[in-house]
């Protein structure tokens, strides 16, 4: 057993992404005999100089997300000297390492899904944090795809989801009264995808035959909804977190992003379409 | 003595490789099946099976049926694809990418290092950082690594003799990272690569083509050929970007036409004397062709340009090679199958139609083609399984 801890920092250890990536880490460092230090942040974070000195008893750390502001970052690189590995988060001036989800070629895999089996053309999408990679990164994907499609970049087709399901679950409200022709839904991440299905429920809209819905990621609630997913395997995102650590901990240099690929599956709220069938697109 | 032992230690590689070949492409599963199909003597095909399995490589899994004429069963044997791993890294003008491969190119995690501009001096130093992403992730033994990077290589395949990254130019990638990794290192020029991997891993459909020529389009322009003849394998490729194009008063470099810098820089002119259009100030190729299909004068002036120069230089590798199978490959397949037809049509003004006629033609969209074929090349040398 290795003496001084790695630390894992988390802003919600209960939260379904943030679980799986945890119990991932948990294994890959029980399996190598580190033993590991839960530390939950919350935010906004207050108090920095007291993460940096627990921080100091630790021989790394991992962390998930964008929980730790840049600054602090900065520091445990460049002042504690802490071999660090992010989760689904990137700060591209500060040359961390970390790892994430393929999202250009999930995003692909998804929309290849949507636009030419499903015979979808009118997506709603609904972003996650901007603020992180995997936000960013999906909306980018999302509206390259629908230039590769040839379909319209409607900015009012773009709304907000901060990766927090009931505030995906008011936009989708809000967009309905509008009024505005569509024909899918496109969530950044499967909990705001399950949060949007209720609601079109909820309005009597059949989901698949007038909205087809798909969500980014994957886990135990999208099973019991039905919702068709683009997979990523966050427990293996948890557990090559770790190994890019150990890789660190051993003395390797590490820069860039260690990226992990995504697959489909294929569920009740996506029905195939073929060519021959015309979309009618919603306007409730 | 020395190069009878070299001749035996050649021969022993040889044979080893014959039966590790046969068991990976299924054409014989057992010992006896082996010696029949290698030619080699039933102990000579023993030996090396025991240790092939020894290494990780093979291994026994269970029975067989007897022959006509009856008798023992025999002993199946099985490839391991993840006895062994091998990385694939492709350096380009903007990034670094890496690719973690089983022995069959099945990827298990990529890696990759982005920048808007590399540092002239920084280029070693972040083809070793994306390496080592690569090693922290692997689950079995390192077998060797593939290198593709942009330029022109030396004879000897160590180094490049010309290259947009100037680091690399007479840096001999081989020897200094095999000696940093302990494993043998390979490097090949990335459309030659890329032209690699679409033969060894059908990325494109290119089953039925003896011969590929893959026109490679990102910041520099460059040409991959492979050839791949029951016979005959044989792959090369580098940039072409400095080669001129146009009458003798006015002729230009390729790069300046076709590069993506070029386009850029037609754009931006094109842009001072239209000024509308629809491309956002940070455009891609996706973005021109989004905008030219939807009526933008810009960004159609600006495919149309590119596509008048690329016709020509289609139109002369498709005269000078005649290969079954053309690729396009890199940054500029985002423009989409109707370019490449249009493309096609264009190019017919430069040559005999009926040499294109028989040509297949084709998009490359993976962007990972440059470093699958690294792992092509690695695996090719090592193992001679492809």
């Amino acid at each position: 057993m290795n003496i001084r801890p790695i630390a894992l920092l988390t802003n919600d250890p209960d939260e379904v992404f943030q679980r799986g990536v945890i119990a991932g880490a948990l294994a890959a460092a029980h399996m190598r005999g580190y033993a590991v230090q839960v530390y939950t942040i919350h935010d906004p974070v207050r108090d920095i100089d007291a993460i940096e000195q627990d921080l100091r008893a630790c021989s790394g750390a991992l962390v998930l997300t964008n929980v730790l502001p840049d600054p602090l970052l900065r520091r445990l690189r460049d002042t504690l000297r802490l071999p660090v590995s992010l989760v689904a988060h990137i700060v591209p001036e500060l040359d961390i390492p970390g790892i994430a989800s393929n999202n250009r070629q999930g995003m692909a895999i998804l929309m290849e899904h949507i636009v030419v089996a499903c015979q979808r053309t009118r997506p709603v999408f609904i972003c996650g944090d901007l603020n992180q990679n995997d936000g960013r990164a999906r909306r980018l994907g999302f509206e390259l795809e629908m230039m590769r499609y040839d379909l319209d970049l409607d900015q009012r087709y773009f709304i907000p989801g901060e990766f927090i399901p009931s505030v995906a679950a008011d936009a989708m409200q809000q967009f309905l009264e509008l009024q505005i022709p569509f024909d899918s839904v496109v969530a950044s991440d499967y909990q705001m995808g399950i949060a949007a299905l209720a609601v079109l429920r909820e309005r009597g809209i059949s989901v698949p035959d007038e909205v087809a819905v798909i969500g980014f990621g994957d886990g135990i609630d999208a099973i019991s909804a039905g919702l068709t997913t683009l997979a990523a395997d966050i427990v293996d995102v948890g557990k090559r977190g770790m190994y890019q650590l150990f890789g660190q901990l051993e003395g390797l240099t590490i820069r860039g992003l260690t990226v992990l690929n995504t697959h489909l599956i294929v569920r009740d709220t996506t029905i195939l379409r073929s060519a021959k069938e015309s979309p009618n697109a919603l306007s409730s | 003595m020395k190069s009878f032992k070299a001749t035996r230690e050649g021969l022993k590689r040889h044979n080893r490789q014959l039966v590790l070949r046969a068991v990976y492409e299924d054409a014989a599963n057992n010992r006896a099946a082996l010696a029949a199909i290698t030619g080699l003597a039933k102990p000579t095909v023993s030996d090396i099976v025991s240790e092939l399995i020894e290494e990780g490589l093979l291994t026994e899994s269970g029975f067989g049926e007897s022959g006509d004429t009856g008798g023992k069963r025999p002993t199946l044997l099985r490839f391991v694809p993840d006895a062994r791993q091998v990385i694939g890294i492709s350096v380009e003008e903007h990034r670094i990418f890496g690719v973690l491969s089983d022995l069959t190119g099945y990827v298990s995690v990529q890696h990759v290092i982005e920048r808007d501009q590399f540092q002239p001096t920084e280029i070693i130093d972040l083809i070793e950082a994306t390496i080592n992403g690569l090693v922290s992730q692997l689950s079995s033994p390192l077998l060797c690594i593939g290198i593709g990077v942009p330029g022109i290589l030396s004879e000897t395949r160590q180094y490049l003799i010309q290259s947009p990254l100037q680091q690399l130019v007479e840096f001999a990638l081989p020897p200094y990272f095999a000696d940093m990794y302990g494993r043998p290192v390979y490097i090949g020029n990335n459309s030659e690569l890329a032209a690699l991997a679409q033969f060894s891993f059908g990325v494109t459909d290119t089953d039925d083509a003896e011969s590929l020529a893959c026109l490679m389009l990102n910041e520099s322009v460059e040409i991959g050929i492979a050839f791949n003849t029951a016979d005959f394998h044989y792959h090369q490729g580098g940039a072409i970007g400095r080669l001129k194009m146009g009458l003798p008063h006015e002729m230009q470099p390729l790069e300046s036409l076709l590069g993506w810098k070029a386009v850029r820089q037609h754009v931006l002119e094109l842009r001072a004397r239209i000024g509308e259009s629809q491309l956002p100030e940070h455009f891609t190729y996706m973005h021109l062709r989004y905008a030219a299909r939807r009526g933008d004068l810009l960004a159609t002036m600006a495919v149309n340009w590119h596509m008048e120069h690329l016709a020509q230089v289609l139109a002369w590798v498709v005269s000078l090679w005649q290969p079954s199978h053309v690729s396009l490959a890199g940054k500029v397949v985002d423009l989409g199958e109707e370019f490449l037809s249009a493309l096609i049509e264009l190019a017919a003004r430069y040559t005999d139609h009926t040499l294109l006629a028989r040509t297949r033609f084709s998009l490359a969209y993976s962007k990972d083609l440059s470093a699958l074929g690294a792992v092509a090349l690695a695996l090719q040398n090592e193992l001679d399984i492809l």
